[in-house]
């Protein structure tokens, strides 16, 4: 839909009998109290040679015994030696992803889905709106773009949480803000700032507004809980974005990740196959169902 | 495919067949009775075990070929920490032929075709497609809850099927050939029946008495995604799973890890999307919250979504839904109600 | 009993009192869709709708089913289309709080037995005249003496296999098991949030439909109804494989029945065995 039919985009059909390939866990950092983060590469050597994906792609990640789980890939395509992916606890398998210890053996089928149009970002300012743990996708075309940073005008990375103790990915929105060709704004809401917070304190659609970005020749990429989402659009509507140049990613649930399962559906779209990149002028003609 | 299409087969053709395929190591499926007087497709050791006496097969023919319940991989943890991953063994070289479908269930294989294989091919689903021949059997007799012909098929419909048998009265019966593994089969049952001539005439197709323009009813579902008839329409559903896993092309299903500390297996089940937790997330939002988005979303997907993606509709009118459904929710009724409207 | 009876003509006069009077936001009642054999649910929101209500023998279902949904409750209090056994499962819902009495009016219909063939249930029913409904209509029907044994039919001709012959006939009738809940959701007592079998950390019950699971969501399910069911039978109704689950219900009430002298469903003030702990119980009704 957004771009291409996959990352092939081929006709021919990819044989398919939903046996992951094993990974090890190399490294899992700690975000935040409910958020880690693992780092992972193919047991099989040829794997890590020859895997591609692009920023927006997700994978079905798998504890062996309590099943898969869907989450996007939050490296940079960029970075060749790993993948990498964010996962909050929340049900069966992503606590037992929690248990894990380094060196652990999971299983991983993927990359699936579309991706953000990084073409069609070439060029332009790029604004970059994320939200909780919806900041892993956005890492994911952050680092992609910052690799390639000649390719694209302003970068503007706007990002919040609800406690600073929240916030994930710490040590790169440092990174981030050290850098002089990006800007970054970092929020946290009222009530779940620190002494010490020097960041700025309200809602993401508050801080956008007050920032005021230009929509002249920008690119919108918006991921976070649904709720910041709606009133995030409702902001850069005022401000005069198009929704054509808005992109945002959508989770819903996923069992085999490739258009079969039946469970992602919104209207005649399967999230695994024509999402989960969408963009935001075309995500208003579905029904709103996620 | 050669001109001759058409066989004629004497009275006992069936038993003649099924014992020469068994002979031969085929794996047979027939109709074949139970105790409580419901028949259902199931391997047969022998002629005798058959049963003709249905209207249809209660279990849908889906089944065959997406199981409701199947072993995807198996996984063991070594003393190493390594984890031993295989692939479930393919489903078995041999031959099979499927006797006794009716031309709903085969025609809505046409549905589960393109759903399984689809940028990826599927190959559980498609192995067994493969080495599956179909003897489906027309209708002599539909029920009122049969609704065929609105969704474009027919009691007599050759749609998925690699032969079509026409029983007569005294038990002789016309075999029309659909497939080159039709062909095929025909040409290993020579014995059973000779080629019949162009106008042996087909019987009269029976009648089905239920109609409604699938194409109407998309117009409207096209503009009413948001409209209070869905509250209406669902509120007497009580959200079980029995009118999807009995319908021919419902196709949703669940990946689940079953097992114990150090070994198990990843499973394929069916799904439904009556199930409140079907697309319930983990953190709690449910996209689809109550019963009605939950009904909304069954019709919209077999009348609208499946149309708009695959080009057909994705219903064959065998009316097991209206049979089996408990409280007496009638799919033609709501499309009925959707007409008027 | 015919669907242009008195019974039918009562109940829709009632229901389109208390309708018109503001009594109710919703009756819930059975209607005749075109020339289906199960009378199907209606759910009556005016005077007008009230006309769609019938009462005759193929009112089938037990509509108890519906009083816990928020989609019914959201609409106000819910008047209710009770024969003498979906009364017992109200009894029972109101017992175990999930509705109040205040919040419903309970319209009881006189009934012989209901289908066609009838039902095995009514030839067992000592409830043919519902007691404690706001109202009754129709004909009030005689009350036979039941048998007992009768009543428990189904559980003996299973209790007289062995031991042996009882787990295959179970075995066998449990891999029929398409595990689409049909008897959980048309079980007016199944009104959990969240079923066990849906409950994932951990696994409980396996929802693969491979026997081993399928044993366990059906043996779990009859102790979840054990000393709660009343026997109305809809789950062995609607199930879409033939299985015949009102034998294991049968076999829990009879023990229950035996070990405490509890019957559920006859009122909605018992005090049910599980919930109450006394000194003097006797530890043999162990499960």
């Amino acid at each position: 839909m957004t771009n291409g039919d996959s990352v092939r985009g081929n006709t021919a059909l990819t044989p398919l009998d939903y046996r992951p390939a094993k990974m090890r866990i190399e490294s899992i950092t700690d975000e935040t109290s409910d958020i880690k983060t693992f780092r992972l590469t193919f047991c099989d050597q040829d794997q890590n040679e020859q895997f591609e994906f692009r920023a927006g792609q997700f994978g079905l990640y798998s504890v062996f015994g309590s099943g898969e789980a869907t989450f996007c890939i939050a490296s940079s395509p960029t970075r060749r030696d790993y993948i990498e992916c964010s996962v909050k606890r929340v049900g069966r398998v992503t606590n037992d992803l929690h248990e894990c210890n380094e060196g652990d053996i999971i299983g991983f089928r993927g990359p699936y889905g579309n991706w953000f149009p990084l073409d069609e970002m070439e060029g332009k300012n790029l604004l970059f709106v994320g939200g909780g743990i919806g900041l892993a996708p956005l890492r994911s075309l952050i680092w992609n773009c910052l690799d390639l940073r000649d390719k694209f005008a302003d970068i503007l990375i706007l990002y919040g949480a609800r406690t600073v103790a929240d916030l994930v990915y710490k040590e790169e929105l440092k990174t981030w803000r050290e850098r002089d060709d990006v800007k970054t704004i970092y929020t946290v809401d009222p009530g779940g700032e620190t002494p010490d917070w020097d960041g700025e304190v309200g809602l993401v659609p508050v801080v956008l507004e007050k920032e005021n970005p230009s929509p002249e020749n920008t690119i919108v990429i918006a991921c976070g809980p649904p709720i910041m989402i709606k009133f995030a659009l409702f902001s850069m509507r005022k401000l005069g974005f198009p929704f054509e140049s808005v992109y945002t990613t959508l989770e819903n649930r996923m069992k085999c990740g490739v258009g079969k399962c039946g469970r992602c559906n919104v209207g005649n779209r399967y999230v695994c196959k024509d999402g989960p990149v969408f963009r935001y002028s075309d995500l208003l003609l579905l029904p709103q169902e996620f | 495919m050669s001109e001759q299409n058409l066989f004629e087969a004497p009275a006992g053709w069936l038993k003649s067949a099924v014992d020469a395929l068994l002979s031969d190591g085929v794996e047979v499926v027939a109709p074949v009775g139970a105790e409580d007087g419901t028949v259902d497709l199931a391997p047969v050791s022998s002629s005798g075990a058959i049963t003709l006496e249905y209207l249809n097969v209660n279990q849908p023919l889906k089944r065959l070929f997406f199981p409701q319940t199947e072993v995807l991989i198996e996984f063991e943890r070594q003393d190493d920490g390594d984890i031993d991953v295989k692939s479930q063994s393919a489903p078995p070289e041999e031959e099979m032929v499927v006797f006794g479908c009716r031309p709903c269930d085969t025609a809505a294989l046409d549905v589960l075709d393109k759903v399984f294989a689809w940028d990826y091919d599927d190959l559980r689903y498609r192995e067994r497609r493969e080495r599956a021949t179909i003897v489906a059997f027309a209708c002599t007799g539909p029920d009122p809850q049969c609704f065929c012909v609105p969704v474009g098929g027919s009691p007599h419909g050759s749609q998925g099927s690699d032969v079509l048998v026409f029983t007569r009265d005294d038990g002789s019966a016309l075999l029309e050939v659909n497939t080159p593994k039709g062909e095929k089969l025909m040409e290993r049952l020579g014995a059973v029946a000779r080629p019949a001539q162009p106008d042996s005439g087909l019987p009269d197709v029976p009648d089905i008495h239920t109609g409604f323009d699938p194409e109407k009813i998309k117009l409207w579902l096209d503009d009413n995604f948001e409209n209070e008839f869905w509250a209406g329409a669902s509120l007497m559903c009580v959200g079980c799973g029995s009118c999807t896993y009995l319908c021919p092309t419902c196709h949703c299903f669940d990946i689940v890890d079953e097992g114990i500390w150090n070994r198990g297996e990843r499973r394929r089940n069916w799904d439904s999307c009556s199930f409140g937790q079907f697309t319930a997330h983990a953190s709690g939002h449910n996209p689809r919250p109550d019963q009605a988005a939950r009904y909304r979303q069954r019709v919209m997907h077999k009348f609208k979504y499946f149309p708009e993606r695959f080009g057909l509709v994705a219903c064959v009118g065998c009316g097991r839904c209206l049979r089996a459904c408990g409280v007496g929710q009638n799919l033609v009724s709501v499309l009925h109600d959707i007409e008027k409207t | 009993m015919k669907a242009d009876g008195p019974a039918t003509d009562a109940l829709r006069k009632e229901a389109a009192d208390l309708l018109s009077r503001g009594d109710v936001g919703v009756v819930i009642g059975y209607g005749r869709q075109d020339d289906a054999d199960l009378a199907a649910p209606v759910f009556a929101r005016n005077a007008e709708d009230a006309d769609r209500l019938v009462f005759d023998d193929h009112c089938l279902g037990n509509l108890a089913v519906y009083l816990p949904r928020s989609e019914i409750r959201a609409m106000g209090r819910a008047g209710v289309v009770v024969k003498g056994c979906d009364l017992m499962a109200v009894n029972v819902l109101l017992r175990e709080n999930v509705i109040k009495r205040e919040d419903v009016v309970l319209i009881g219909t006189h009934c012989a037995g209901v289908g066609e063939p009838q039902l095995e249930k009514c030839s067992t029913c000592d409830v043919h005249s519902p007691e404690g409904c706001d109202v009754v209509v129709g004909e009030p029907v005689d009350q036979p003496k039941v048998d007992e044994e009768q009543r428990y039919k189904a559980a003996a001709e299973i209790d007289a296999m062995s031991v042996e012959e009882r787990w295959d006939f179970w075995r066998s009738q449990f891999d029929k098991c398409i595990r689409c809940y049909a008897c959980r959701q048309v079980c007016p007592l199944c009104y959990c949030k969240r079923c066990i079998v849906e409950k994932n950390i951990p696994q409980w019950v396996a929802t693969s439909a491979h026997l081993r699971g399928s044993i366990a969501w059906n043996v779990v399910r009859a102790f979840h109804l054990t000393g709660r069911c009343v026997g109305c039978g809809e789950c062995e109704r609607v199930c879409p494989v033939g299985i015949p689950l009102g034998a294991i219900n049968q076999k829990m009430s009879r023990h229950v029945g035996d070990s405490y002298g509890f019957h559920s469903g006859l009122s909605a003030d018992q005090e049910a065995p599980f919930t109450v702990w006394s000194p003097d119980d006797s530890d043999e009704g162990i499960l």
